[in-house]
């Protein structure tokens, strides 16, 4: 079996897992193996999600500062995951802690009934992505945390942007989902079937 | 068990929310359930423990509310049996 190695050192994600998902395609039909060189856990956690997300054999192992991944996408794998595509079926944003534009404290109140309205739906969101002024929404001392915790229950992913939890001071109060980023958040979007924004 | 407090309009609903969190008595809100007519459509849900403590409020502070209901069950198949 083939094995593609990727050098993807003094790299923050998510460009070793942009870097492994490009040599996974590079793979031919009958499958093979990936090699990702990586220097931190982050690096390490996100490629393993991402390769087990599609199906893909995956393990680790460190040596000194280096760590490497190794992904093992059989035929039958790489069929799997094409059939099954890396489309999210629907994905509700969320850009403000308010919902639409005039009166704040009416716009609260109502961000906050329809994050409970998803709760009732038969189909939950598959992911809801959190930016902007929307990642107080995830954070402690959310009125909202109960609902999405429900939400989280029923399968759905709870991401918020870095940067954003960063420039509000918030990021260690991050109370539900993952942390995530620019380039995550536009494949997201532009992978989904529909995209529900909260404005 | 889950009581839910309907109000006669959104400034009351609103104002409701508010005294409730300023009191730090757990609240959530929700949607109007469409089986209960046409009250506000904002409307509040407390726990039972909270209930009288957060009637008594609403009352001292003069807020009109349209209905008081019990949940019962849950998704779906939930039913609000008037309380008050």
């Amino acid at each position: 079996m083939k094995t593609v190695k990727v050098e993807a050192l003094n790299q923050t994600c998510p460009l070793p897992v942009i870097a492994a998902k490009k040599a996974i395609k590079s793979l031919s039909p009958d499958g093979g193996k990936v090699d990702v060189v990586v220097d931190n856990d982050v690096a390490v956690k996100n490629i393993s999600k991402m390769a087990n997300g599609n199906g893909y054999q995956v393990s680790s192992d460190t040596e000194g500062e280096t760590r490497t991944v190794h992904i093992t996408a059989t035929a039958d794998m790489l069929k799997k995951a094409a059939a099954h595509g890396s489309i999210v079926a629907s994905v509700y944003a969320f850009g403000s802690k308010t919902l639409g534009r005039g009166d704040d404290e009416l716009g609260s109140i109502l961000l906050k009934s329809y994050i409970y309205s998803l709760t009732q739906l038969d189909t939950p969101p598959e992911q809801m992505l959190f930016y902007n002024g929307g990642a107080w929404l995830t954070t402690e001392g959310s009125d909202v945390l109960e609902d999405l915790q429900t939400l989280a229950d029923k399968g759905t992913q709870i991401n918020t942007c870095g940067t954003c939890l960063d420039f509000y001071g918030i990021k260690d109060k991050l109370a539900i989902g993952d942390i995530t980023n620019m380039y995550a958040i536009v494949e997201t979007l532009n992978t989904a079937d529909k995209v529900v924004t909260a404005q | 068990m889950t009581y839910l407090f309907t109000f006669i309009n959104t400034h009351n609903a609103i104002t409701a929310s508010h005294l409730f969190e300023t009191e730090k008595l757990p609240v959530r809100v929700m949607p109007l359930p469409g089986q209960l007519g046409d009250a506000c459509g904002i409307c509040l849900r407390v726990d039972a423990d909270y209930l009288q403590q957060a009637f008594d409020l609403i009352k001292d502070h003069g807020i009109a509310t349209a209905g008081i209901y019990k949940i019962i069950g849950s998704g779906a198949k939930q039913v609000y049996e008037k309380w008050q």
